[in-house]
């Protein structure tokens, strides 16, 4: 039975040694600047052992010193889907779209495919705060507030003291309403984490055409690897191919090759 | 009547003319194929026609320029006899065929040459100095389709033979690997693989210059028809062994039989034959590149030229540099040095995309790969595009070799900065720590049991306000409170007591006895303090349920406690009274109704 135990304990240590191991290894390949090499270790580990935020990010680095602006923008974002308040994946995420959006500039000469569709309203900038701060965070403030509330109605009804008893009674109702508050917050966050409309353009060019089809006309320049995209509809093309009907800007909206996007949802995450 | 017989005149002349014309004697050379210019290593013939000539030519062993593969060839024996008036006339003609490779490029000429006495005309033909890239000459078939046709002589063998031109490359460096056929057959149809070859982990590109006809070819000694039939440039990847495996063709040959017709005598048939062979496999010992610093771009013999695509340079607006490398050798292998640490921080480099024009030869390809590179201006001011170095490595030399691409010095003015863009947007390209890999993330708002966390407050809430409503209304029950609590506040008196007793202190003793005893029966039997006499208490007690025996007993105990306080007599044995009270107050406890 002893021997039964070391055994199992051996092969525990084992694990997670070859788990630092590996992660060592495709260190020292990125360090080296074998992008293909550490990309190929850390995926393994993506597909056998599964995901954390530091992993997407250590993921979107490689792939953006590789100069594969798809897959590095794909990778943060899904980092920051996990822990929306790690700053060093919105700092290279900010810095990767840049230079997406840099390198459609250059195609067109202007910014006409920028995804952004207007100016953000303060609407956008409350979304973009809740969003920012987590579907966790709100979750746990939603809990602790109502636990005050709760607090609050104990010693309004235990209380003997008038001006004690009306802090219980109005501070509850505040704390409970901004519970409440708290708890949408948390579904709203968990609902842009989860959102599978998102994806990302992982081919080197893609064009968006006016229908489902290689022969239909183009709707603008290509897009570049990279850019963000929202998606709208599926359907399979005249040529049998599964295509997306995907939304760039308020200018532009086209049909593009569903192998040339990927959706930005993490699988596995609920 | 003149005119007639002129008329009839003119018609034997002419007739005549024609016999003699027929009647004539000649030889004449030509070059095959026509209008094409054959290079170094190319096949071509030496066609040799004669007309009325009784004897062949004689073997041709020398031609300039080329090496003769086979001296004569017989190709065509007619013969034709033309009837007039009775009169027979036979033209009998031949062709021969000699087959030259050609070695020196140059213009030539051949002949004249005699046969049986007739001179032949001199021919004039050029060899070039680069094998064609077109199919090999030959007779020219009308026949001819996609698949080749391969003609020649039966006698039944065929066999696939493969090479490489070299055994022991470099990596990355290009081989030429051929398939030739050698065979006898008359003629051979629709010869395709029948799978792709297997060339491990090299990459390849397929070439055009292979054979649409048989030519002559030595092999062992032997004599036989040959033809290329595939032929590849192919890239080996890593050093080591790479082994090639033959890929299998099949194809039709035309199976010449003889037999004995008890009529006709000695006949040909000719019969179609399914022909499947494979080349043999070949094995490259691929040498690494030599040790070398730096990235290397290339293998083979490359140039590098640099251009600015954009005029006109604006901070924060793309711009593109292109770079072209071109030449001969491993096109596919093609990449740029890290542009990233080359450029200065100013000139920030974002992508390239390259496009390649490529030409297949017969043991190379050559061409060019165009790399256009976008640069991000992040600020106006003069700065220098550096100079590109490109390390290649030539591997007919074995060595590496350098070649600088231009710098260029640009002028960058004031441009617009994007909303994203903020001076303050650094890459942070230090990686972390994994943590906790985890195949499923789930969201706390998504897991079950953390709406406990709302549920059990409110469970709590509720059963302290049950609770707490209880108590109040058991506390508003002042009578029931006391009955509820006499016990414990008579056993505190008696604590008193006790404490007393300990300290001998009678009055202070017999005070709390009283007091324990009196306050134990007003609240047990709720009565005021005012209505506590013994004859009240008596009655109480009885219809209470207690004993006549248990009642006497609490009077007696209270008049001997009353007795010893006020009459303060001595020897009052504390003790008793003390556990007299305890059974007492039990006795009741128990015999009492609720």
């Amino acid at each position: 039975m002893r021997n039964i135990f070391l055994v199992i304990a051996l092969c525990v240590i084992a694990f997670f040694h070859a788990g630092a191991e590996t992660e060592s290894e495709a260190r020292k390949l990125y360090e080296s600047k074998d992008y293909m090499g550490a990309i190929s270790l850390m995926q393994k580990e993506l597909t056998t052992k599964g995901a954390s935020p530091e992993l997407y990010f250590d993921l979107g680095n490689v792939y953006y010193k590789a100069g594969n602006y798809g897959a590095a923008v794909l990778n943060y974002e899904r980092a920051l889907c996990l822990d929306p308040s790690m700053d060093q994946a919105a700092n290279n995420l900010a810095v990767a779209t840049d230079d997406v959006l840099r390198i459609n500039e250059s195609l067109t000469g202007d910014r006409s495919l920028d995804p952004v569709a207007a100016a953000p309203t303060a609407l956008h900038s409350l979304s973009m705060m809740i969003t920012s701060l987590g579907s966790n965070f709100w979750c746990v403030t939603s809990v602790i507030l109502f636990i005050l509330a709760v607090a609050a109605v104990i010693i309004y009804v235990f209380c003997k003291g008038v001006m004690i008893r009306k802090f219980g009674f109005f501070g509850g109702g505040i704390i409970l309403v901004l519970s409440v508050i708290a708890l949408i917050f948390s579904f709203m966050a968990r609902a842009d984490v989860l959102d599978g409309d998102k994806a990302v353009i992982m081919s080197r060019e893609a064009h968006m055409r006016v229908a489902p089809s290689s022969a239909s006309k183009e709707v603008a320049a290509p897009l570049a690897n990279g850019t963000l995209v929202k998606r709208l509809e599926e359907r399979k093309g005249e040529d049998g191919e599964n295509w997306t009907l995907v939304y760039l800007n308020a200018d532009y909206t086209g049909w593009l090759p569903s192998a040339d996007i990927e959706k930005i949802a993490v699988p596995g995450f609920e | 009547m003149t005119r007639i017989i002129k008329f009839l005149f003119s018609l034997c002349a002419i007739l005549v003319y024609i016999g003699s014309a027929s009647a004539a004697s000649s030889v004449h050379i030509s070059v095959e194929p026509s209008g094409l210019t054959p290079g170094i290593g190319d096949t071509f013939y030496l066609i040799i026609n004669t007309k009325n000539i009784a004897g062949d030519p004689a073997p041709i062993t020398k031609v300039p320029g080329c090496n003769v593969l086979y001296p004569l060839q017989q190709r065509q024996v007619s013969r034709k006899t033309v009837v007039i008036n009775g009169q027979s006339t036979t033209v009998a003609s031949a062709s021969y065929a000699v087959t030259l490779r050609a070695v020196t490029p140059g213009n030539y000429t051949f002949g004249p040459i005699t046969v049986d006495g007739v001179r032949s005309n001199k021919v004039s033909f050029r060899i070039g100095k680069q094998q064609s890239n077109h199919a090999q000459p030959s007779n020219p078939d009308p026949n001819s389709s996609a698949a080749p046709v391969l003609q020649g002589n039966d006698n039944g063998n065929l066999f696939l033979r493969a090479t490489v031109s070299n055994s022991s490359p470099y990596e990355q460096q290009g081989v030429e690997y051929v398939v030739r056929l050698y065979t006898s057959y008359t003629s051979i149809f629709d010869w395709t693989a029948t799978a792709s070859p297997k060339f491990g982990n090299c990459t390849y590109e397929a070439s055009d210059a292979v054979s649409r006809n048989l030519s002559l070819a030595d092999y062992n000694g032997r004599a036989y028809e040959s033809a290329v039939i595939a032929r590849y440039i192919i890239y080996p990847t890593q050093p080591g062994l790479a082994k090639i495996l033959g890929n299998a063709y099949a194809g039709s040959v035309a199976q010449t039989y003889t037999y004995n017709d008890p009529y006709y005598g000695t006949m040909r048939k000719v019969q179609p034959k399914q022909v499947e062979a494979r080349p043999n496999d070949i094995e490259l010992n691929v040498r690494p590149l030599p040790p070398h610093e730096g990235v290397v771009s290339g293998v083979g013999d490359f140039k590098v030229s640099a251009q600015l695509i954009s005029r006109n340079f604006k901070a924060h607006q793309a711009a593109t540099v292109r770079y072209v490398i071109s030449g001969t050798g491993n096109l596919g292998f093609l990449s740029l040095p890290d542009l990233k640490e080359i450029y200065p921080e100013e000139l920030k480099f974002l992508k390239s995309e390259d496009s390649m024009k490529k030409q297949v030869g017969a043991s190379s390809v050559s061409g060019s790969v165009t790399f256009d590179c976008t640069i991000l201006p992040q600020r106006s001011g003069e700065f220098e595009i550096p100079p590109v170095k490109f390390l290649f490595f030539n591997p007919e030399k074995g060595s590496y070799y350098t070649v600088e691409a231009s710098g260029f010095t640009i002028s960058v003015e004031e441009g617009e900065k994007s909303s994203a863009a903020s001076d303050a947007l650094v890459f942070d390209e230090e990686l972390m720590p994994y943590g906790t890999l985890s195949k499923t993330h789930v969201l706390m708002i998504s897991m079950w049991h953390i709406w406990l966390w709302y549920i059990l407050p409110i469970v709590i809430v509720i059963a302290l306000m049950v609770i707490y409503r209880k108590r109040v209304a058991l506390m508003a029950d002042v009578a029931g409170m006391r009955m509820r609590k006499a016990v414990k506040v008579a056993k505190k008196r008696l604590r008193n007591a006790h404490d007393c007793m300990r300290r001998k202190d009678e009055a202070g003793f017999y005070e709390e006895m009283l007091k324990a005893l009196w306050g134990y029966l007003g609240d047990k039997l709720s009565m005021p303090t005012s209505e506590l006499s013994r004859d009240n208490v008596s009655d109480t007690l009885i219809s209470a349920g207690v004993s006549q025996q248990g009642v006497n007993e609490a009077i007696a105990l209270i008049d001997q406690c009353e007795f010893a306080k006020y009459a303060s007599s001595a020897g009052a044995d504390m003790q008793s009274v003390y556990d007299a009270g305890c059974r007492f107050i039990n006795r009741i406890e128990q015999e009492i109704v609720k």
